[in-house]
């Protein structure tokens, strides 16, 4: 009796048969091709040669198989409650809390008898958003463990029978093996991804209904409260480009109009994202330089600004070279509309436009 | 071929961009890199100059003048780049192979990049097939990649025992007489499904099943996230299962209880399936190639 799992299975014990084994030729890419394909910077049609080519050769996937193992290290995803906006998130969450302990009591009718139950009471659909206050920064270590565990867990869909492999948890494997192959194969994955990244919202979930409800309870004339903390701190994540927050408070992210890719300044270096913070990938920048802020006016640029008059930009979204802006000094901020139009503003007050890719300055 | 036409202006500006001068190349020498590069990229056509401006500025330019610069035999450049890139160099090679012959591979890349002191050493430097297309460091490992893989091809067809390994043909004999046949029209039906796939389709699938690279490998090398990697491949693979199903009822007329049957005798004996002649090895599918994907970046 033939199991529904058969196809599955047969199909993968043919597909592990594919070989292409065949000398190297004049077909094979050469290593400057090769490596450009790999930055992706190949135009459609040589692409499309050289990805025909990779799909049938197999001197060439080895090439390959090898080539992808000496990828730079992919600095690992930074812990939930390391990335910036949780960062920001922890101050407002506290605020907030506390501004809606001090919106909730005068809305008790102004008596002060304020019964400690009740407080609770009031206050426990906002459990979430207090407990960061109580436990600056670093989750429990059970809640540490457990993401780290989802991490682990979360995207791999390994087909079967492929169990060695230490990247390719057999979570997901049900999707491949699944005797529902006319289903979409991704429910379990999807869940994965949900619940990683549920993670984030769940905090700021509880941030986001606090502040609406705080400003609603609030009285006419509130003492300066947290609530205004929270306030300055909101504008602070969005803009985080001046130097002393880049040196204080984690990464500057830098948004770009494509959602997906992200920048950001940590530790001295540059990091990009193309799947919306879910993985970040280290960029090289050129020696020594350590830029503290920058703008992304589009997907494939950006400007970066440093000490020391430091100006990088790329128009590919990889590379960056140094621009030059004589007599500068140390650099704050930058505006940039595109690859040739941008206004950087220094220490010192003064600003230098360009309109043509940072050749000259006004 | 007459060489392409570049804009004085444009290289002008991008020399100064470029740390060039810093290196002490001269701009004759960066526009000659230029050119090349442009040359080889653009294959004999003419490109409108907004195209070539396009080009140029996509270029890795910094690292094309280091390179330049290090093929011109400047000491300075050659210090900067054996400082920066010799730990790139050496991180690649360990992560190939641990054992260190990798290593080796790359201390002997030095002799060549370096163009082994000859007096002709700008036409003997590895350096000049640097075109800047891609970042001197993604050059750089795949140089060593593929100098790599041939090494260890080449051992390998010298040694027979492992060559029969390889090659060995399936011993079993089909109980079934009937199983042979069906065997046959399956492994057919899977060959046209997968030269039907795209490119990309058809590489993803060869990676995870014959290189058994990981999802994560896979997706850095594609530029998506592994669980993208991972929807990919299971959607490939079902569209192969739909496509193969389908034409084993269209072109042979099995029933479902039939090609059961298929898949069943398929995985007591599969057998080699050759992509090279499967798909055609010449590049003419390409453009036939039915890509499911976006285009682009």
């Amino acid at each position: 009796v033939t199991s529904q799992n058969d196809p599955d299975r047969a199909l993968d014990a043919l597909l592990r048969q594919m070989s292409a084994d065949r000398p190297s030729s004049s077909d094979c890419p050469d290593f400057e091709q090769f490596a450009a394909w790999s930055d992706g910077a190949l135009e459609i049609s040589e692409r499309r040669r050289v990805e025909h080519h990779l799909s049938t050769c197999g001197r060439c996937q080895q090439v390959l198989a090898a080539f992808t193992a000496t990828a730079p290290a992919v600095p690992a995803a930074s812990p939930l409650w390391r990335r910036p906006f949780v960062r920001w998130l922890i101050p407002i969450t506290a605020a907030a809390a506390a501004a809606m302990v001090w919106a909730v009591r005068p809305d008790d009718g102004g008596t002060t008898t304020f019964a400690p139950t009740s407080t609770t009471a009031r206050l426990e659909p906002q459990s979430d958003a207090e407990r960061p206050a109580a436990e600056p920064r670093q989750p429990p270590p059970e809640a540490r463990q457990d993401a780290n565990e989802r991490e682990n867990r979360a995207p791999a869909a390994a087909p079967p029978d492929v169990t060695d492999r230490a990247e390719a948890p057999a979570d997901v494997s049900r999707n491949l093996h699944s005797a529902r192959p006319a289903e979409p194969p991704s429910k379990a994955e999807t869940e994965a991804l949900r619940q990683r990244t549920a993670e984030a919202p769940a905090s700021a979930a509880a941030a986001a209904p606090a502040r609406p409800a705080a400003a609603r309870t609030a009285p006419p004339s509130p003492p300066p409260t947290l609530a205004d903390s929270a306030a300055a701190a909101g504008p602070r994540a969005e803009a985080a480009f001046s130097p002393e927050m880049a040196a204080n408070a984690g990464p500057v992210v830098m948004a770009t109009p494509d959602p997906a890719r992200q920048w950001r300044l940590r530790g001295g270096g540059l990091e990009r994202t193309d799947d919306g913070g879910a993985t970040w990938q280290a960029i090289a920048l050129p020696a020594g330089a350590a830029p503290t802020a920058g703008a992304c006016p589009s997907r494939n640029v950006c400007w970066l600004i440093g000490p020391s008059g430091l100006v990088l930009r790329t128009t590919d979204g990889a590379s960056f070279s140094a621009v030059n802006i004589p007599g500068a000094g140390a650099l704050v901020s930058v505006r940039a509309e595109g690859a040739s139009r941008a206004t950087i503003t220094a220490a010192d007050g003064r600003t230098f436009a360009t309109v043509d890719g940072g050749t000259t300055w006004k | 071929v007459s060489p392409l036409r570049l804009d004085a202006a444009l290289i002008a500006r991008v020399y100064a961009t470029s740390r060039a001068a810093a290196w002490g190349l001269t701009e004759e020498r960066f526009r000659d890199a230029i050119q090349t590069s442009a040359a080889k990229a653009f294959a004999g056509r003419e490109p409108a100059p907004p195209e070539i401006e396009r080009y140029v500025h996509s270029l890795h330019l910094e690292d094309l003048a280091l390179a330049a610069a290090c093929a011109a035999g400047a000491d300075l450049a050659w210090d900067h780049f054996v400082r920066e890139y010799r730990p790139v160099l050496y991180r690649a090679a360990d992560a190939i192979d641990p054992s260190g012959s990798a290593r080796e591979l790359a201390d002997s890349l030095y002799a060549e990049l370096y163009g082994l002191r000859r007096a002709d050493r700008d036409a003997a430097s590895l350096f000049r097939y640097f075109h800047g297309r891609s970042s001197l460091g993604t050059w750089l490992r795949a140089i060593l990649s593929q100098r790599f893989i041939d090494a260890k091809r080449a051992s390998r067809r010298l040694d027979p025992i492992e060559e029969t390994e390889v090659r060995a043909p399936s011993s079993r004999v089909p109980e079934d007489p009937g199983a042979a046949g069906r065997v046959e029209a399956l492994r057919q039906a899977l060959a046209a499904a997968l030269a039907a796939l795209s490119a990309r389709d058809r590489l993803r699938l060869a990676l995870y099943y014959v290189h058994e690279m990981t999802l994560a490998a896979i997706g850095r090398q594609f530029g998506e996230h592994e669980a993208t990697a991972s929807r990919q491949l299971a959607r490939t693979r079902r569209i192969l299962k739909a496509d193969v199903e389908r034409r084993l009822r269209a072109d042979h007329e099995f029933d479902g209880r039939a090609i059961a049957e298929c898949w069943r005798s398929a995985m007591d004996d599969a057998g080699p399936l050759d992509l090279a002649a499967l798909v055609g090895a010449d590049g003419k599918n390409a453009a036939a190639d039915r890509s499911t994907e976006k285009e682009g970046v």
